[in-house]
Parts: structure tokens; sequence; C-alpha cells
């Protein structure tokens, strides 16, 4: 059974009167992936934007572990949409930086790590297993794991290259990586999969499912309903504002692709 | 607090290798060159031209530079993009303000010795000697630097970049001709001697740090001429800090 | 090419039908509110736009002269050139009193600069022909901190010998001496010839009454004795004229 961790309730958010998002109440399970839907404008990023405390909502509250968000900031990671970041520092660097904002790493100290992994430019499973079991405190031990979390997401190679020469897929493997630092047990993505390729989906999906794997529990955005399909246990959808579904994914789509029944479901509404 | 200086730490390498910076330091390194141009053709005052102009494009330099950096960088932060991968992580706005106006004037000092040692170097090959009078100079411009420096990142977080950088140079200016308004605020009547008093103690008074006229003539400053802008500098600054993360709190990202 | 070089061509003829724009004077005032305390480099910035008006040789006139130099003395009280200079300068160009009032400016701001009172004493020995200023300037002179020897000399000596022309002789030899400035140099250099030519004309007509008996009429009459085989040009164009009675040469 397991335990609801994120408990959402009764949120609202106006901007000059026009009620962003409306009595919006939700509830996610520990460990699980949750997908937020919704049509642009919907509200999905403000909800977010709350989420992990970056707007103060008008109205409801928002409880994680049973605590406000002012309390959790040490134990999420967020992603935001397109995210941007500092031109002149290196992806190494830009780590190097988020990495030090939080305290000395939570976990016990566990073998060394293997260097040579962490060049490879793409994602393996054993990566995973190194860069969560490495946790030492000392500073070398923090280099290899942010040059792991680097070999994870894709960057192995480019990770001495200053930012502004980074692609759009490569800045949102950034963003990954930097959302998933300091080793998060909640985690939240807007819009993950946007502007990558359909390998970089991939292997996104797979970094997903390997965290949930780990206990960890992730709350995203989007609008590639094919990919929420695949990889979410429970579904959220949203429309001007109002929850007009929230449930697993199977209970929505009823034998109809997920793209089908989401559609069929706002036309009817309007 | 660890997370100042880490994002103090960072600030200085963002800003440290822009690219422009480096196209406004070699014009700075043009124009220093050339004050000796100015100073051959002088009528053998040539020493005190290129000190006098040295120091004065030192001071315009550093201007454009601190207005440059501090307008242009903090906005595109403030453009909430870097600020939710910043605010969502244990970090307070209080950390990220001081944090960030250290690294910048870390920055920006730097880029003002580097000027200053070419500025000694041409003043010691033209036969002026070591002209170690104009560090003073230069030590109080770092502080009234540190003052535009809180003006701007006040600025970004509730205007744009170009209306920010407007205010900025008004309030430079009004900053260095304050004490003729005091003067002419005792001749005037009482309502608009209270507006100029009252818009003397508000406005920064820049022109206490201004010791370029004097270090020329070789003469040092006595301890009050540079402690006591050092201190205002603080204090002002602070003032200034407070207000911008009060402002910054205020808002939704 | 041909463009280039047509375009060029062009340019240059009507550059040089515009008329000559002095650059403006503006109040020191002004100039202080505007110059975000930079006052030193604005006084500098006068000091070389006199330096080009009055010796670029472009404008007609020298009419603004002491007004670039006033304005540079308001911006950096402390700034000794501009004082010395006009002393010596704006007297030529008929500003007399206009020199000694920025002389005496500067003699009170700066205190350590010997050519300022001595400039001033020179103008009122020469152009005033006020012995009693140009001895208590001269005094100052003496006794400013660095001031070289010969100057020293003299000005202490002014006043002790009789003949005027050889006293003023001695004063531009010091200025010449001890300037780096090439206008001021010039001036020098062109009294210095002046009072030569002068001394040339005084012993020529001294040798002329050995072998005459008596003075010459004219200058010609130096030339026709096979003195001199010509009266060189004197440097400020003046004419001499010779004093039949003892032979003495003064100038028209």
């Amino acid at each position: 059974m397991l335990k609801i961790m994120i408990k959402i309730t009764n949120l609202t958010k106006s901007y000059s009167k026009t009620k962003i998002v409306d009595d919006l109440s939700l509830e996610i399970k520990k460990g699980s992936i949750f997908g937020f839907l919704g049509p642009n404008g919907a509200g999905k990023t403000t909800t977010i934007k709350m989420l992990v405390g970056l707007s103060k909502p008008d109205g409801g509250e928002i409880k994680i572990e049973d605590k406000n968000i002012s309390k959790s900031r040490e134990i999420i990671g967020f992603m935001p949409e397109d995210p941007y970041f500092y031109d002149h520092l290196t992806a190494l660097e830009f780590l190097q930086y988020m990495g030090s904002l939080f305290d000395l790493p939570r976990h016990p100290e566990l073998p060394h790590s293997h260097p040579e992994q962490s060049e490879g430019s793409r994602p393996r499973a054993g990566g995973f297993a190194r860069f969560f079991a490495n946790a030492q405190n000392d500073k070398i031990g923090i280099l290899n794991k942010i040059n792991q979390l680097l070999g994870l997401v894709g960057l192995g190679k480019a990770k001495n290259q200053p930012i502004e020469y980074f692609s759009k897929g490569m800045k949102q493997r950034l963003g990954l990586a930097q959302a998933i630092i300091n080793d998060p047990d909640y985690i939240f993505l807007d819009e993950p999969l946007d502007g990558l390729d359909p390998i970089g989906r991939r292997e996104f999906k797979e970094i997903l499912l390997e965290l949930k794997k780990r206990g960890k529990t992730i709350f995203f955005n989007s609008h590639i309903l094919s990919d929420v399909e695949e990889i979410c246990d429970q579904i959220g959808i949203i429309n001007k504002g109002k929850l007009i579904y929230s449930g697993d994914v199977k209970g929505f789509c009823k034998n109809k692709s997920l793209e089908d029944a989401f559609v069929d479901k706002i036309l009817t509404i309007k | 607090m660890k997370n100042i200086l880490v994002i103090a730490k960072n600030t200085f390498k963002e800003t440290v290798r822009d690219k422009i910076l480096y196209g406004i330091l070699a014009f700075a390194l043009l124009f220093l060159i050339s004050t000796t141009m100015f100073g051959s053709i002088s009528l053998g005052e040539d020493i005190k031209v290129i000190k006098d102009l040295g120091l004065a494009g030192i001071y315009i330099f550093s201007l454009i530079i601190t207005i440059f950096l501090g307008s242009s960088l903090i906005y595109k932060e403030l453009e909430k993009r870097t600020l939710y991968v910043i605010f969502s992580k244990p970090v307070s706005v209080f950390q990220f303000i001081i944090g960030k106006f250290m690294g910048l004037w870390a920055s920006i000092s730097l880029n003002i010795l580097l000027m200053t040692a070419i500025y000694l170097g041409i003043v010691a090959i033209k036969g002026g000697g070591f002209d170690y009078v104009s560090l003073f100079a230069i030590l109080l411009l770092i502080f009234e630097i540190a003052i535009l420096i809180a003006l701007t990142i006040l600025f970004s977080t509730f205007t744009t970049p170009l209306a920010g950088t407007i205010y900025t140079i008004i309030i430079l200016y009004i900053g260095h001709s304050i004490s003729i308004t005091k003067t002419f605020a005792e001749k005037s009547e009482p309502f608009v001697r209270y507006l100029l008093n009252a818009s003397y103690y508000i406005f920064p008074n820049l022109e206490k740090f201004n010791l370029r006229n004097d270090v020329v003539y070789g003469s040092l400053p006595n301890s009050a001429q540079v402690i006591y802008p050092i201190v205002y500098s603080a204090l002002f600054t602070t003032v200034l800090l407070s207000l911008a993360i009060s402002a910054l709190k205020k808002q939704d990202l | 090419m041909a463009g280039v070089v047509s375009v060029q061509y062009l340019f240059d003829t009507q550059k040089n039908k515009l008329p000559f724009r002095e650059p403006l004077i503006l109040k020191p005032e002004i100039i202080k509110a505007a110059d975000l305390g930079l006052d030193n480099a604005a006084a500098d910035a006068a000091w070389l736009s006199a330096i080009q008006y009055f010796g670029g040789g472009e404008s007609r006139t020298s009419e603004k002269l002491p007004d670039y130099l006033f304005l540079a003395s308001d911006l950096d009280p402390k700034f000794a050139y501009p004082y010395a200079f006009g002393a010596l300068v704006l007297p030529s160009i008929k500003f007399t009193d206009e020199g000694i009032e920025l002389a005496k400016k500067g003699v009170e701001n700066v205190k350590n600069d010997w050519r300022i009172p001595y400039y001033l004493a020179t103008t009122y020995h020469l152009n005033k022909d006020d012995p009693v200023n140009a001895a208590k300037y001269f005094d100052i002179t003496a006794n400013t901190p660095g001031v070289p020897d010969g100057i020293k000399k003299v000005s202490t000596r002014y006043g002790s010998k009789s003949d005027k022309r050889e006293q003023t002789k001695q004063i531009w030899i010091g200025i010449y001496e001890t300037t780096n400035d090439e206008i001021v140099k010039e001036r020098a250099k062109n009294y210095l010839i002046h009072f030569e030519i002068m001394d040339l004309l005084d012993q020529a007509s001294k040798q002329y009454y050995k072998i005459n008996k008596k003075y010459p009429a004219e200058l010609n009459d130096l030339i026709n004795a096979r003195i001199l085989k010509a009266i060189p040009p004197d440097p400020f164009g003046l004419e001499f004229e010779l004093n039949q009675e003892d032979g003495t040469v003064s100038v028209k």
C-alpha cells in the first residue's frame, strides 16, 4: 500500500481576476510517476511552480511528507520548462555550482566509483548504480559524482563546454541533471521531454523509470501523450484551471489511445 | 554563509568571461595609450594631462562596465528562468542578492585594477614614476562603484534594463552635482529648500569619492577623506540591497 | 577606385569651404555640473583647446584665448601652466590686463611654480612699464621654491642695472632656457634676436662714429659705409631708427 506523499488541497491561483488554477486537489503516492496533462494555458506550469514554492497559492495548501514546501527544498528537485542557464559556465561548473547550494550529501559512504564510466555519451544502467551509490563527502568524491551524473544524462563529452554552445536537447539533459543532483526524493519536471529527439526521449524515459525503481516520486507536466502513456502510473488532466480527471491511465483510456481519449474529453467539456 | 560565497564565486566566473567585457577593456587600453598623445601636445604639461585623462578614462570605462554588466546580467536572471532553478533549491533571496552583488563587485573591481595597472605603467614609462597616490583615488572608485552596482541590482528587480540604465545614469549625475544643489538650497524659499535638502540626503553623494582632482597634485588624502566615504558606501549599499531583497521577495516567480 | 578618389577629393574641397568653427566655451558651472566630477580633465581639455586654437593657425583671431585660459583655471585652480602662459602671451595680443588678472589669480592659487610670478613681472616690466610691480613679482619669484638659479639671479638683480634693454634681455634669456613650451620658446627667441639686432645696430653705429666722427643720420648710412651688409629683419616686423645726437637705436 503506497503512502500518499504529495497532498494538494483546494489549490487556487489567480492573475488579475482570472483563475488560472481553480480548486485543484490531488494526491500523489510515494514512488509513483504522475503525469499532469492539459492543453496549453490550462494551468500546468502555474501548478508546478506552486508545488516547488516559486509562487504562492492564493488559496489551498500543498504538503510534501506533511510539511510545507519551504521546509522541503533539500529533498526536491525541479526542472523548469525551457530552462536558461549561465552562458559562460561549463556544464561541469554549473552542476558543481548547483550541487554546492545543498548541504552535504545525505547518504552514507559507499565504495569508490569507476571513472571510465563517466566518459560515455549514452547512459547505462550501471551508471545509475554508481551515481546513487557513491556519496563520499570529500571534494573528489563530489566531483566524481557529478561526472557520473553528466555521463548518465549523456553529457559526458560536453562537460567542459560553455553552456552557450549547447543545443536545446543538451540543455534539457543538463536541466534534468541539476534536478537530481541532490538525490532528491521528489522530482518535479515541466515538459522534460520537450526538444529531445526520439533517442533522447527514450533515454530520459529510462532514467525516469530507474528513478522510480529507486523509490523516487516523480511529478511531470507534459503534452506528449504517448510518452505519458508509457511511463505514468497515474495521470491528472487539467483544463482551464480545473481538474477534470485524476486516476490511472487505463481507467481513462478505456481501449482508446490516450490521445483520442484526451481530445474527446477536452472537446466534450467545451 | 556558504551559499553567498558559492553564488558570488559563480557570478564572478560568469561575468568575468563575457566577451563584450573584453571589447570594452580593449577600448580602455586604447584610450589610456592615447592619453600620451594628448600629453605630447600639451606644451610641457604631459604628465599632468596623462594622469588627469587616464584617471578620467578609468572612471568612465568603469561606469560603462558597471552599467553594462549590472543591468543586462541581472535582468537575464530575473527574466525568471535561472531564478526557477535557483529558488527551487534551499537558497534564500537574501543569499542570492548578496551573493550576486559580491560576485559582480569582485569582477568589476578586477577590471578596474587591470586598467589601473596599465595606467601606472604608462605614467611610469612617461617619466612620472610610480603614481602610488592615485591608488587612493582607485580605492574610492571601487567603493563608489559598489553603490552603483547595488543601484543596478535594485532597479533590475522591478524594471527593464533600459529603464534601469537611464535611472542609474540620472542618479549618477545627481550624485556628482548634489553639493551644488545644497548651496543652491540655501538661497531658496523654505519649501524648495526643504525639498532640496531632502534630496541631498536621499541621493547618493558621489562627489565625496572623487580624489581624482587632488591626487594628480600629489597630495595624499587624510584618513577622514578615505574612511568616511568607505563607511558611507557600506551603509548606502546595505540600504539599496535591502530594498532589492524586499522587492524580489514580494514577487511571484 | 576612381570613385573613391573623386569622392575623397570632393570631400576635401568641401571641407575647406566650411567656415572655421571654434570649439564652444561653456560656463564653468555648467561644465562642473555635467562632467561627473572630472574637473581636472575638463580643465585639460580647455587648455588643449586653447593651445590648438592659438597655435593651430586656422582661426583668424585670438580673441577667445583669454576665455579658454580663464575657463581652465576656473575648472582647476591649481593648474599652473595656463596662468603662466597667459601672463606671457595675452599681453602680446593686446589682452594685457586680462593677462595680469589671470597671473595674479595664479600667484594666489599656485604656490610652487616660479614661472607665474616671473612671467607676470616680465609683463609689468615690458608692457606696463611698471617697475614697482615688476619688482614685487620678481621678488616673489626669487622666493618661490624650486626656482632655478639663473632665474633667481635675474629676479634679485632687477632694478639694480640701469640698462633697461640689457635687463629685459636677461629676463628673456631666463625664459628661453627654462621653458619646454614651443610657443613660449619661440617668443623668447624672437625677443632675443630683436635685442641682438638692436645691440648690433648700436655697435655698428659706434663704429661709424669712430670712422666719421659723427653718428649716422639713418640706417642705410651704415650699409653705405660698408659697416653692415644689410639691416637684419626684425622678427616682430618692427622698424628701427637712429637718434643722431647720441647714436642710440630705438624702435620707430
